[in-house]
């Protein structure tokens, strides 16, 4: 009983639980406006219902809606009179609900829904302009891989700036995240964002993010970063060598885990400090390897972020221990002192709704949450697009391959 | 570059260096341009120094702006040249129509059919079937290649003039590179046969006066203003010990800098001879092109006395058209204009820096001043011929340092042949840049040596060249009866 009630007073270990268990709505709570556009909007997309909400002390979390799996720590979203709670059973505390962006609702020009075009997460506008991910037709997919999300058609430039653009104009994003699949090639799958990317940069002044897979050479990483990304992530997903090539044969056989370390090693040089992260998911392997994995990143520089593992309803990984919110929050308290030991800056990450953040963290050890309004949370810290851009202008350069010899 | 600039085909790298470090590297064209710029009022604002005109002052302050700007590169090579052209009329030192016609130095011309000549070897493939004899016969390891590829030119400099050398290696060495699969610039093996041809040539050049026409001027000068005399033999009996050794250190210095990355060179013969296999019996028009060429190099050797080596060259060139061996667009992708015009300048401005006594006073100040032994005043004399010959034509090195030479040794009592060798041997050596002489322009227009690297092991074997020089007049002379 005192244990579920800590876990509701302590919005870290709640996001926690609400990031591995998910929510279920309460009638009340189908009554509300915010709660009735969201499923409309996850029925126009024919996505399982996610809600993005804000927990005290600003701590932003992505939510699954789904039925209870254990029935004994079943989390559930009331309203009362338009106020939001989640309760356990033994207790209960105040929420706030993020409507869904408002251009979620609006078509391109070719008639495409935005909301099939671009998501958002936090202040993160996701985009997967194609699906292909030669993990996936080579049988060597990820074995979290959500594969039938990734068999989405191929998204027009056009769609994409009209998506950004609202997205933008709403305030609904400061990101734009792109997302792409393995391309076996030296540049690993990057080449194919390029259009995408020079299109945004040309027509908006908008920060943008990439997760990809490592490329064969360092020299597209260099390419990516002059090409106008401005954070990157090559995701290891796992830290122990065996699991790594279990969970992830295609990043294992056609990548190899030593050129994740070495891109990424690379990429900390290139890019600013603490915009190169990468995922190490929590229940995947050991917490002791984990750990390992925060130090081996950190040390590099590269900031990890610890998304919590959520089996896939039919996935192949549906029997891997959960872990309690009380083995989890170590995790995170290290994560916090690796990131300071090694100087590094979590604000790239601060608000991806789906990961506990080092701002997240320092509730674990017992701070007062400080409640403040959506959205001023995403103002707290913005990143300076000029300095940005100068940093770039200063730092890229023509190779000597291109340097003339002079004549 | 910002991203806007970016482009897929463009390849580039990230600075990771600390931001002030960037800053300063971004600024480095700025800071050059102005220290360029105040160097130049500085020289021009001073009050003249007797012993030098008002044009002598201003062709010093043009030939330090240039120099600054050929050495640093912050803009192409050529258009530096380009740059001296103009700053010649344009601060008074010679009339425009002179500055400009400068350019029509026999030294430009004989490059330009150079290239002619070495397209059309390249175009025809007779080249490729030159490369794997050359390759056959040196090519048993990389090194053996390297030694091959400074050695042959070395020897044929002996007898013919170091251009045409470097000439009629270039499309060989060129094939050679091209069947290793060597990268510009980025290779160290293809920039170490290249200079391997170039500085072999120009070492070579000075063992006799068949290498170089500024030997045979130097005895000339010599002649005429003292009636002294060097023959043939004594002048190489005198100069060989110089030769061999530099020889051997150069090629010691190309492998340390330059340390192969190739381990060994039978790719290139099979690319050879496959390409040869295709190429099928030699053709008509192959044996033509060898016929002309065979011809030209016996003219450049016996008639080079009486005749241009230019002159021997375009007539070899219009040989070429006249019996429809090229066509105009073949020779576009092989000549390369930036070095003709940034040879063409840097004969320019040397002609200026002499014409208008500039060279000459900076050489007696520098040596009148610094000089308080004979030897000391040998080897200052040769250590400015060695630097001037960096930036001037070999021959009007020597016609300008030589008179002056002349007069200092009789000052100082220095028996003159040592002046004649102390001049006209360095003016040969210039290993930094590419306009230092021929051979260094020739191989430099390859595209595969990175003018950084070339200039600071070529500086570095400028000394190691006056060193031994010096040793040479200091232990070997003596022994054959050349002394103070
Ligand atoms: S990289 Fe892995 S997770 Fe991503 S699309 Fe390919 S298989 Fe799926």
């Amino acid at each position: 009983m005192q244990k579920k009630a800590a876990i509701i007073e302590n919005p870290a270990l709640l996001k926690l639980e609400l990031l591995s268990k998910g929510v279920r709505l309460d009638k009340s709570a189908l009554k509300s406006e915010e709660i009735a556009q969201a499923l409309e909007i996850g029925n126009r997309v024919s996505v399982p219902l996610e809600l993005d909400m804000i927990l005290p002390g600003n701590v932003l979390v992505n939510i699954a809606v789904q039925e209870c799996l254990d029935k004994d720590s079943c989390y559930v979203l009331k309203n009362d009179n338009g106020e939001f709670y989640i309760t356990n059973g033994v207790a209960k505390t105040r929420v706030w609900i993020v409507p869904p962006p408002k251009f979620y609702n609006q078509t391109t020009s070719s008639g495409a829904l935005l909301a099939k075009i671009g998501r958002t997460y936090g202040n993160y506008l996701l985009i997967t302009p194609s699906g292909a991910c030669e993990f996936l037709s080579r049988d060597m997919a990820c074995k979290y891989c959500d594969v039938e999300a990734k068999q989405t058609p191929d998204k027009s430039i056009d769609d994409v700036l009209e998506t950004v653009e609202a997205a933008l104009k709403e305030g609904a994003a400061e990101y734009i995240c792109f997302n792409i699949g393995y391309a076996d090639s030296e540049d690993g799958g990057i080449k194919q964002l390029l259009p995408y990317i020079k299109a945004v940069k040309d027509s908006f002044n908008a920060l943008i993010c990439i997760q990809a897979q490592p490329p064969a050479s360092d020299e597209w990483v260099d390419m990516t970063y002059a090409a106008g990304v401005d954070s990157l992530a090559y995701n290891l997903e796992v830290f122990d060598p065996e699991i790594f090539g279990l969970i992830a044969p295609g990043k294992k056989r056609l990548v190899g885990r030593d050129r994740y370390f070495k891109a990424l090693a690379r990429a900390a040089k290139v890019f600013p400090s603490g915009a190169v992260v990468s995922n190490l998911i929590i229940g995947l392997e050991p917490v002791e390897s984990t750990l390992k994995g925060i130090d081996a990143l950190a040390a590099f520089g590269v900031v990890p972020t610890l998304p919590l593992f959520r089996p896939l309803p039919n996935g192949e990984l549906t029997s891997y221990v959960k872990l309690s919110p009380e083995a989890i929050a170590p995790i995170f308290i290290h994560l916090e002192a690796a990131l300071n030991k090694n100087k590094l800056s979590s604000s790239w990450i601060n608000h991806f709704n789906i990961v506990v953040n080092a701002i997240d963290a320092h509730l674990f050890g017992g701070q007062t949450p400080v409640k403040k309004n959506w959205p001023s949370i995403f103002s707290a810290k913005k990143h300076n697009k000029l300095a940005l851009n100068l940093r770039r202008r200063l730092r890229v350069r023509a190779t000597d391959n291109n340097e003339p010899t002079g004549l | 570059m910002s991203q806007q600039d970016y482009k897929e085909d463009r390849r580039v790298v990230v600075d990771t260096r600390p931001i002030p470090l960037v800053i300063l590297a971004k600024s480095y064209r700025f800071i050059i341009f102005l220290v360029a710029a105040v160097l130049f009022v500085v020289i021009i604002a001073l009050p003249t120094p007797a012993g030098l005109g008002v044009a002598g002052q201003r062709a010093l302050a043009a030939f330090v702006v240039c120099l600054i700007l050929w050495v640093t590169r912050v803009i192409p090579l050529a258009v530096t040249s380009l740059l001296a052209i103009v700053l010649i009329p344009l601060l008074g030192i010679l009339d425009s129509s002179e500055a400009f016609s400068l350019f029509g130095n026999q030294a430009v011309f004989f490059i330009l059919g150079a290239f002619i000549l070495a397209a059309a070897l390249m175009k025809s493939g007779l080249s490729s079937r030159m490369a794997l004899l050359f390759l056959r016969r040196f090519g048993s390891t990389p090194r053996s290649l390297l030694i091959g590829a400074m050695l042959v030119p070395a020897l044929l400099s002996f007898l013919m003039p170091e251009h045409a050398v470097a000439a009629m290696m270039f499309p060989i060495i060129l094939e050679v590179v091209h069947s290793l699969k060597l990268k510009p610039l980025k290779d160290n093996y293809g920039q170490a046969l290249f200079l391997s041809m170039a500085w072999g040539a120009a070492i070579g050049g000075v063992a006799t006066f068949l290498g170089g026409a500024r030997n045979a001027l130097a005895v000339g000068i010599l002649k005429q203003s003292t009636g002294q005399f060097i023959g043939f033999f004594e002048w190489t009996i005198a100069v060989l010990p110089l030769v061999i050794v530099m020889l051997v250190i150069a090629h010691l210095i190309i492998g340390r800098f330059f340390p192969s990355q190739i381990t060994d060179v039978k790719d290139a013969v099979v690319a050879l001879e496959n390409k040869n296999k295709k190429l099928g019996k030699m053709s008509l028009e192959e044996r033509l092109i060898g016929l002309v060429m065979i011809l030209t190099i016996l003219a450049w050797v016996f008639l080079g006395g009486r005749y241009e080596l230019a002159t021997i060259a375009i007539l070899a060139v219009v040989a070429l058209f006249a019996l429809q061996l090229v066509e105009w667009k073949d020779l576009e992708e092989y000549v390369n204009w930036g070095i003709i015009l940034m040879y063409g300048g840097a004969i320019t401005l040397g002609f200026a820096l002499e014409k208008s006594g500039a060279a000459s006073w900076l050489a007696k100040v520098t040596i009148t001043s610094w000089a308080k032994s004979p030897f000391l005043v040998v080897a200052l004399l040769a250590l400015v011929s060695l630097l001037f010959t960096e930036g001037m034509s070999n021959a009007a090195v020597v016609a300008m340092l030589l008179p002056v030479g002349l007069g200092i040794g009789k000052q100082y009592g220095i028996d003159l042949r040592i002046m004649v060798f102390a001049i006209a041997v360095p003016a040969g050596l210039g290993f930094g840049l590419p306009m230092g002489n021929p051979p260094n322009a020739i191989a430099y227009s390859s595209g595969y040596i990175n003018p950084r690297k070339m200039l600071t092991i070529g500086l570095i074997l400028d000394l190691v060249a006056w060193s031994v020089f010096l040793i040479m007049i200091k232990i070997y002379w003596p022994l054959i009866n050349i002394k103070f």
